[in-house]
C-alpha cells in the first residue's frame, strides 16, 4: 500500500527552482526524501527522467511525481534535471545509461549501495548459499530470496550492489561470453 | 523719514533707557528644520556666503559665528549652522542706510560693514506734546507658567518689575525668569492712535496701505498680505515696531563685550552691524548687497500709486508725448493741390512723432537691457572662474543663482532635497513613523516638482547631495542601501519596518502576488509604499530565505519559507 506524500508535496514552491541556494539545497534534499520515499512504497527500483515508476516489461504511462494535479504544479525538466543529477551525486540514484551524465531512466536507491551489499551478504549468510556459485537471476527473482527487500531489483542493479564484496574480496562475480554479470559466487 | 523731532534732552534721556535700541533692526528669520530661510512672498534670493559671522558694532555676537548668508531682494538673512531653527536672523534692505567693504588684511577676515539707518527716537510723543514713557502706556503679554494662561499686564514687565504681575487665572505672581521666553510687549492700540494722529502729517499716512494693491494692511507689516509688494510706509511700522517696543521673543543674543550705557551716549550711536567673512573675500557679496540696497531705492522712488495709469474718469492723467505736440489736422479741410500738398505733409509729420516715440521706448529698453548687462558682468567673472573648477554648469536652485562653487550649491541642494522629501512624505511619515523611498523615484519626483524652470540637476548631483545629509545635521533621512544594490532615502528601521510587516502579509495570506502584496501593505495609506521598494524588500527576504517563491506564467507568488529551515 502505497503511503501518502508527506504536506511539503502540496507546498507550490516546491515546484520553482528556488535562487536562495542554501534553500535551494535543502529543497533538493527535499525533493530527494520524496523521491526515496513515493519509490519504495511503490516498490519501484526504477523511474524515467520525467519522474514515471518504470516497471519491467509494462511500458503503461503512469503519472509523474514532479506534477501535482491538485495544486496544478510541476516541476521543470531543468530543475528535474538538477535534482536527478544531486542524487546521482550523492549515491541516490544510478542512471541506468552508464557513463552518460543523463539518462533516460534512473536506479532508486533508498538504500546505499553498501547497504544493499550488506544485507544480500546477510540474505547468503542465513541461506547457506556461501561458497556457491549463485546467478544474479536466481538471487533477485529467485523464489529463495522472497521476503527479502531485494527481491525484484533489476539485475543490472544487484551486479551493481554486489561490487563492494567483491571490493572487500568477499564476492567474485562471473561474467558471460559478453562480459555481463551472470553469477556470483561469496566466500 | 521722521516726522517730528524731539528735544536733543529728551533724545538722550531715551537713549539712555533703552540702549540696545539698534538691536531691534535684527529681526528673527523663520528656516526650514533643514536650514534654509523661508522667504516672503516676493522675495527673491539673490546669493548665498558660507562662513560668516555677524558682529554688532565692534562686539562679536554670541552664537552667531558661523553660518551662512543669505541676500534676498528684501533682506539679509542669517542663518546659524549649528542651530538652523534658533538661532537665525534677518536683516531689513530698507533699514540699512549705507555700508561699506572692508576687505581681507592679514589676519583680519574681509567684513561688510552696514549702516543702519538711525531711528530718531523722539518719535513717540505723548498727546500733551512730551515723550510719555512709553513702558507705562504699553501692554506686556506673558504666559503663565503655570497654568498656561496668557495674561496682559499694563507696563513693561521686566526683571525690575515690583510687585510681579499676578496669573488673573490661578492668582499666582508671575516669574521673570520663567516667563520671559513669552513675553511680548506691544503698545496699547488707544495710546497708538492717539499719538500717531499728533505725531504724523495727515491721516492719511497713518495706514499701512498697499501701494500696488491698496489692500489697508496691519501697521505692523511689512509686505502686502494680498500681493507681497513691499509696503513704503515704513514710518508707520518703525514708530510702532521699533520705538514703541514691539520685541520679537524669539530674538535672543549676547554680544561679547556687551554695550556699556554710558559710552554709547558719548560716541553720538554710531550704529553699524558687520557682515565678517570667514572664508570668500566677500566682494561679490558686498556688490550684490550694494546692488540690491540701489535697486530697494530705486523701486521704492519708482513705485507711485497708480503709475501707469493713462486715464481717471475718461480725463487724461498724463499729457505728454503726442498730446504735447501741436494738433495735427488730419482732415481735409480744404480741396485742391494745396489741402493734398498740405495733409501730406500732417502725414509726414504724424509719421515723425511715432517714430519718434518708438525710439524713445528703445531707448528706455536699452537702458534697461545696460543695467541688467552691468549687474551680468559685474558678477560673471567670478561665477565664470569657479564653473572652470567645477566644470559644472551653475543650476538654479529656485532663484538661486550665484554659487561659489559645486560644493555649496551640493550643500544648498541636498538642504532642498531633505526639506521636499520630509515634506513630500509628512503624511506617511506621521501616520506609520517610517519613510522610504527609492532615490530613482526621489529624483523624477524632485525635478518635476522643484527643479522645472530652474535646471534640472544630475543622478550623480543627486546622490552626492544626498550623501552629504550627516554632514549637514540632517538627521531623519538617510540614504541607505538595499541588497547592495538600490539606493533609497529611509527612516530610521525603516527598513526592518517594512520587512517585517511584508512577512506577516504573506504569513496570513500564504502565495500572495506582488500585486496583492503591494494592496494589503499599502491598506490604510495610498502608495506609501512604492512597488520598487517591496520588490526590494522581497528580494532581500529572499537572499536571507525568509520567504520562498513559486513562479508560474501568472506571475511570481510567495510563500513564507516553512520548511526548509535557513541554517544559522
Amino acid at each position: 500500500m502505497p503511503m501518502p506524500l508527506p504536506p511539503i508535496y502540496s507546498f507550490p514552491p516546491l515546484y520553482t527552482r528556488q535562487p536562495n541556494s542554501i534553500i535551494r539545497r535543502q529543497q533538493i534534499s527535499s525533493w530527494m526524501d520524496l523521491i526515496l520515499q513515493y519509490a519504495k512504497s511503490h516498490n519501484a527500483w526504477c523511474m524515467s527522467a520525467e519522474g514515471s515508476i518504470v516497471t519491467e516489461g509494462s511500458e503503461s504511462v503512469q503519472e509523474s511525481i514532479f506534477v501535482n494535479n491538485e495544486i496544478e504544479r510541476s516541476v521543470p525538466q531543468v530543475f528535474i534535471n538538477e535534482i536527478w543529477s544531486t542524487m546521482c551525486q550523492e549515491g541516490k540514484a544510478i542512471g541506468t545509461d552508464k557513463g552518460k551524465k543523463e539518462s533516460p531512466t534512473y536506479y532508486i536507491l533508498w538504500r546505499t549501495v553498501d547497504s544493499w551489499a550488506s544485507l544480500i551478504l546477510q540474505w547468503f549468510e542465513s541461506a547457506g548459499k556461501l561458497q556457491q556459485v549463485v546467478t544474479i537471476y536466481e538471487l533477485s527473482q529467485g523464489d529463495e530470496s522472497i521476503g527479502w527487500e531485494f527481491h525484484g531489483m533489476p539485475e543490472p542493479l544487484t551486479a551493481d550492489c554486489l561490487k563492494p564484496l567483491c571490493h572487500r574480496h568477499r564476492a567474485t562475480i562471473v561474467n558471460d561470453e559478453y562480459g555481463k554479470p551472470v553469477a556470483v559466487k561469496v566466500v | 523719514m521722521i516726522c517730528i523731532r524731539g528735544t536733543l534732552n529728551l533724545e538722550k534721556s531715551l537713549e539712555k533707557d533703552r540702549p540696545i535700541n539698534v538691536m531691534e533692526c535684527w529681526h528673527f528669520a523663520e528656516t526650514t528644520s533643514s536650514g534654509q530661510p523661508i522667504l516672503r512672498e516676493n522675495e527673491k534670493d539673490i546669493l548665498i556666503d558660507q562662513m560668516v559671522g555677524l558682529y554688532h558694532n565692534k562686539s562679536k555676537i554670541l552664537n552667531r559665528q558661523k553660518g551662512r548668508i543669505f541676500l534676498t531682494s528684501q533682506r539679509i538673512v542669517y542663518v546659524d549652522d549649528l542651530n538652523p531653527t534658533k538661532n537665525s536672523l534677518s536683516l531689513e534692505l530698507s533699514g540699512i542706510e549705507s555700508l561699506q567693504f572692508s576687505s581681507r588684511f592679514l589676519r583680519r577676515s574681509a567684513r561688510l560693514i552696514l549702516f543702519v539707518k538711525k531711528v530718531d527716537d523722539s518719535q513717540v510723543i505723548g498727546p500733551d506734546g512730551k515723550a510719555t514713557g512709553y513702558y507705562e502706556n504699553c501692554i506686556s503679554t506673558w504666559v503663565c507658567p503655570i497654568c498656561m494662561m496668557s495674561n496682559e499686564t499694563k507696563g513693561e514687565f521686566t526683571e525690575s518689575t515690583d510687585p510681579c504681575p499676578i496669573c488673573v487665572n490661578c492668582g499666582v505672581a508671575a516669574d521673570y525668569e520663567m516667563t520671559k521666553d513669552s513675553l511680548s510687549i506691544s503698545l496699547s492700540n488707544d495710546y497708538l492712535k492717539g499719538s500717531s494722529s499728533e505725531s504724523f502729517d495727515s491721516k492719511s499716512n497713518d495706514v499701512n496701505q498697499c501701494p500696488a494693491c491698496t489692500f489697508i494692511n496691519h501697521y505692523q507689516i511689512t509686505n502686502c498680505e494680498i500681493c507681497g509688494t513691499r509696503l513704503p510706509n515704513s514710518k508707520i511700522r518703525q514708530g510702532t515696531n521699533n520705538e514703541i517696543g514691539f520685541k520679537d521673543s524669539r530674538v535672543h543674543f549676547e554680544l561679547e563685550h556687551p554695550i556699556s550705557t554710558s559710552k554709547n551716549v558719548n560716541d553720538e550711536v554710531t550704529n553699524f552691524l558687520q557682515i565678517s567673512f570667514r572664508k570668500s573675500d566677500g566682494v561679490l557679496f558686498a556688490q550684490a548687497t550694494e546692488k540690491a540696497l540701489k535697486d530697494l531705492k530705486k523701486t521704492e522712488l519708482g513705485s507711485v500709486y497708480n503709475k501707469n495709469l493713462v486715464s481717471v474718469n475718461g480725463v487724461k492723467v498724463k499729457d505728454e508725448g503726442l498730446t504735447d505736440l501741436p494738433l495735427l489736422e488730419t482732415k481735409l479741410g480744404k480741396i485742391g493741390i494745396t489741402s493734398l500738398e498740405k495733409s501730406g505733409e500732417t502725414q509726414l509729420l504724424n509719421n515723425d512723432i511715432i517714430f519718434n516715440n518708438a525710439l524713445t521706448d528703445l531707448n528706455r529698453l536699452m537702458s534697461l537691457a545696460n543695467d541688467i548687462e552691468q549687474l551680468y558682468t559685474g558678477i560673471s567673472p567670478k561665477l565664470l572662474g569657479e564653473r572652470k573648477e567645477g566644470g559644472h554648469k551653475p543650476s538654479l536652485i529656485l532663484d538661486r543663482e550665484k554659487f561659489y562653487n559645486k560644493s555649496l550649491f551640493l550643500d544648498e541642494i541636498a538642504r532642498e532635497i531633505y526639506e521636499f522629501a520630509i515634506s513630500e512624505f509628512k503624511a506617511e511619515k506621521e501616520r506609520l513613523g517610517y519613510v522610504m523611498v527609492t532615490l530613482v523615484d526621489l529624483y523624477a519626483m524632485y525635478n518635476k516638482c522643484m527643479r522645472i524652470g530652474t535646471g534640472l540637476i544630475s543622478p550623480q548631483e543627486m546622490r552626492e547631495a544626498c550623501e552629504r545629509f550627516e554632514e549637514l545635521g540632517l538627521k531623519d533621512l538617510k540614504l541607505t542601501k538595499i541588497n547592495g544594490r538600490v539606493l533609497c532615502l529611509a527612516s530610521k528601521n525603516s527598513f526592518d519596518f517594512v520587512k517585517t510587516k511584508i512577512l506577516d502579509i504573506v504569513n496570513e495570506s500564504a502565495g500572495c502576488d506582488p500585486l496583492l502584496l503591494t494592496q494589503l501593505l499599502n491598506r490604510d495609506s495610498s502608495n506609501a509604499w512604492t512597488f520598487a521598494i517591496i520588490t526590494e524588500v522581497l528580494q532581500n527576504c529572499i537572499d536571507h530565505g525568509d520567504i520562498v517563491i513559486d513562479e508560474q506564467i501568472s506571475g511570481i507568488h510567495y510563500y513564507r519559507n516553512s520548511y526548509w529551515p535557513v541554517a544559522v
